[in-house]
């Protein structure tokens, strides 16, 4: 099923190759070779089909003219979804290429609820980690995922409207800022981070690979029974607060990118969430002390 | 759920919140068309007592709410 | 060389999804969904009780775009009834056209159509009254900037697109379906004298004007470009429309009436070739009575089979460009005069050029 490397960069610089991460595959052109050398390194484990097979999305990144290829390099993208990116230079071309695969499922899977998430499992339980930006989701996802759970997602939660599963989805994680040192300490390897991007409209981004059993079993969906909403905030004292269910429906509903498409069956999904998981918000300080938030909560409280 | 009613509006996709005297004030309209002075009747039959200036204060808030999110409609003499 | 677009095909006979290996999906999947026309084929192979034969990932794919079609339509249904709601008390009459009058009158061609935004119809008169009850019910205009707005009111035919800031569906307010200079545009008031009441004060054309609207948007003022869709409606309408026998007879009336019987004629003709529509040879021969000279029929054929279906393989990206652009200058000539069109297009041009150059000095 899967390539070797020669034939994957082969096609990336072609037709494309095809990227399959959990239900979705991707056919990802790349017309630069510095790109094509940082997205393969970022994704080494990540299963490339040999096709052919139906696919999802077509990604086309790319040189506007000979000018913009060579002589002022500048990466522009085509997602076929509408999409209006301000060309970046090549050097943040890998910026492009996540982008490009977020802005695709964002606007275009309606057969998974998507929630504005982290996701991760351990012994069967589902954790949804649901948080606006720059409450320090991806870096909890990322951190409990490299501390013995399973990774799903740091950006997407994506839960089954059919099974009311959570599916893995579980691309690179994409760090910002303070959190890349703090995740660079914790998982200890450097080969399993991207380079480092600096001066990009969100500041310092880097991306980060999940564990390969993570990447191994992203066909193994799972129940959701936890839901943490965090709250990073370096002077504040640790606290959970516990969420009313009528609070913890509003929150999701909040957190869905595509809750108004699916409608009632979305609702229904939801509601059940909320009726049957445990919730709360927990407010940290560190790393170290929301993952213990999280398992002083689910300890006290599951089941 | 534990503190509010939810529900789910098809036509218009919409999730709404309410408590429970919204609830029955909702009841109420969706029972058969009628006017605020038939939703206080109704309302004062079921509290068994006169509704006070704020609670017929708060049904009229409350009418305005659902004919923003669309639960009710005029009817053609008002 | 058209006909052998696989998507066409099944759009044509829908059970041909049952014969497509994994090379031929990608290939209609990825025109249907430049084309907008995923949402149908899903409700094609719906109906057509094929769903559960397509491969899981077809299955999968086209969900996707049933669920977005379903959640569109939803959301332009909620506005209709909004805009009741905001013209409760307008005594006259407020018309929908386009895809919210086919989504309300529940026709076959709004079968996984992906509208996001909403037109409608009144008299010119009424426009002020109208645009009035939209604003105090919280709508709110988004214009762009002053020559716009003035270009719309002078100009257009319509007002500036009002917009509820909840909800975030286009209004577009017409008071007559072609631009005031085009010399197509039609007796408007014998169009909105002929409606028929849906609910309350909401109306729909009659079925023959329903039809001429769609004709004259494809043909005298729109783009050609990837317009597939558009011709496939006008071949859903007039499938739907001529199972009543006195059909044809009054279309055709209305047709030479309103002086539509040229666009009418392509309709027709592109219809046939490309959907195997099922018209009359009488009509066709009436029909043709209206056709252009030779050499403007085989131009019009040449840039029409090119564009219609825009991303087929092997042909050459600048003769479409070519072809689709043509289409764009001449459905501009029939809006408006040379001089002003010349005038426009140089304004647009211009501010392209300020836009494109702003942005060059910020990058550097």
């Amino acid at each position: 099923m899967s390539l070797d490397q020669s034939s994957i960069k082969r096609q990336l610089s072609g037709q494309g190759a095809l990227l399959n991460v959990g239900p979705i595959c991707t056919r990802v052109s790349i017309k630069f070779p510095s790109i094509r050398e940082d997205f393969l390194h970022i994704y080494k484990d990540y299963p490339f089909l040999e096709g052919p097979e139906i696919t999802d999305y077509y990604l086309d990144v790319y040189a506007r003219n000979l000018y913009r290829r060579y002589l002022r390099p500048q990466v522009a993208l085509n997602t076929m979804m509408n999409d209006s990116y301000v060309p970046l230079p090549e050097s943040m071309g890998l910026l492009s290429v996540e982008m490009g695969m977020n802005w695709q499922v964002a606007f275009g899977c309606k057969t998974h609820i998507l929630f504005h998430a982290g996701v991760v499992e351990r012994d069967g339980v589902g954790l949804i980690i649901p948080a606006i930006s720059g409450s320090g989701k991806s870096t909890l996802s990322a951190g409990l995922a490299y501390d013995g759970w399973r990774f799903f997602s740091d950006e997407f939660g994506m839960l089954d409207i059919q099974s009311n599963e959570l599916c893995p989805y579980p691309r690179p994680v994409s760090l910002k800022n303070e959190s890349i040192p703090v995740m660079k300490e914790w998982v200890g390897d450097g080969e399993l981070f991207s380079r480092e991007y600096e001066g990009t409209p969100k500041g310092t981004i880097c991306y980060l690979r999940p564990p390969p059993a993570s990447i191994e079993h992203m066909h193994k969906p799972v129940r959701p029974q936890v839901v943490i909403h965090p709250v990073f905030n370096s002077d504040a004292r640790p606290e959970i607060k516990p969420l009313t269910k009528t609070m913890a429906f509003f929150r999701l509903v909040r957190s869905s990118a595509n809750y108004g498409d699916i409608g009632e069956p979305a609702f229904h999904a939801l509601a059940k969430i909320a009726e049957e998981c445990i919730s709360c918000e927990i407010t940290y300080s560190s790393l170290e002390e929301g993952i213990r938030l999280v398992n002083q909560f689910i300890d006290e409280n599951l089941p | 759920m534990d503190d509010a009613h939810i529900i789910y509006d098809t036509r218009s996709g919409h999730s709404q919140a309410m408590n429970d005297f919204a609830r029955e004030i909702f009841d109420i309209i969706a029972d058969k068309p009628c006017r605020l002075s038939d939703i206080i009747v109704e309302l004062q039959n079921i509290l068994e007592q006169p509704l006070v200036d704020r609670l017929r204060q708060q049904v009229q808030k409350t009418i305005v709410e659902f004919d923003k999110m669309g639960l009710i409609e005029p009817m053609e003499r008002e | 060389m058209t006909e052998q677009n696989l998507l066409l095909q099944i759009l044509k006979k829908p059970t041909a999804m049952l014969d497509l290996d994994v090379r031929d999906w990608n290939r209609v999947l990825f025109d249907a969904h430049m084309l907008k026309l995923r949402g149908r084929l899903a409700h094609d192979a719906y109906t057509q009780g094929l769903w559960k034969k397509l491969p899981l990932k077809v299955q999968q794919i086209l969900v996707s775009a049933k669920i977005d079609a379903e959640a569109k339509q939803r959301k332009i249904m909620w506005e209709i009834n909004r805009i009741r709601r905001a013209l409760h008390g307008f005594e006259d009459k407020v018309i929908l056209v386009k895809g919210g009058a086919y989504m309300a009158k529940g026709l076959q061609c709004a079968a996984g159509r992906t509208s996001v935004d909403i037109d409608i119809l009144v008299t010119k008169n009424n426009l002020d009254i109208v645009e009035n009850h939209l604003l105090v019910s919280g709508y709110s205009s988004q214009v762009l900037n002053e020559y716009d707005q003035q270009y719309y009111r002078e100009w257009a035919h319509e007002l500036p697109p009002l917009r509820h800031p909840d909800r975030m569906i286009e209004v577009d307010v017409h008071h007559t379906i072609l631009q005031v200079t085009n010399k197509f545009s039609p007796n408007i008031n014998l169009m909105i004298s002929s409606a028929v009441q849906l609910e309350d004060n909401i109306y729909l054309l009659s079925d023959e004007d329903m039809l001429l609207h769609s004709i004259v948007h494809l043909f005298v003022d729109g783009t050609i470009k990837s317009s597939l869709r558009n011709l496939l409606e006008q071949h859903d309408l007039i499938t739907e429309f001529s199972v009543d026998p006195a059909f044809w007879s009054r279309f055709m009336d209305r047709a030479e009436q309103l002086n539509f019987a040229r666009p009418v004629y392509y309709c027709l003709r592109y219809c046939r070739h490309f959907l195997n529509t099922n018209i009359p040879e009488k009509v066709m021969i009436r029909a043709k009575k209206a056709a252009p000279g030779l050499l403007a029929s085989k131009l019009m054929d040449l840039m029409v089979f090119r564009v219609m279906i825009p991303y087929g393989d092997g042909q050459s990206k600048l003769t479409d460009y070519l072809a689709t652009n043509g289409l764009y200058m001449r459905s501009h000539w029939l809006r408006m005069p040379p001089l002003m069109l010349a005038l426009h297009l140089t304004r647009k041009f211009y501010r392209r050029f300020v836009i494109s150059s702003s942005t060059a000095k910020k990058s550097s």
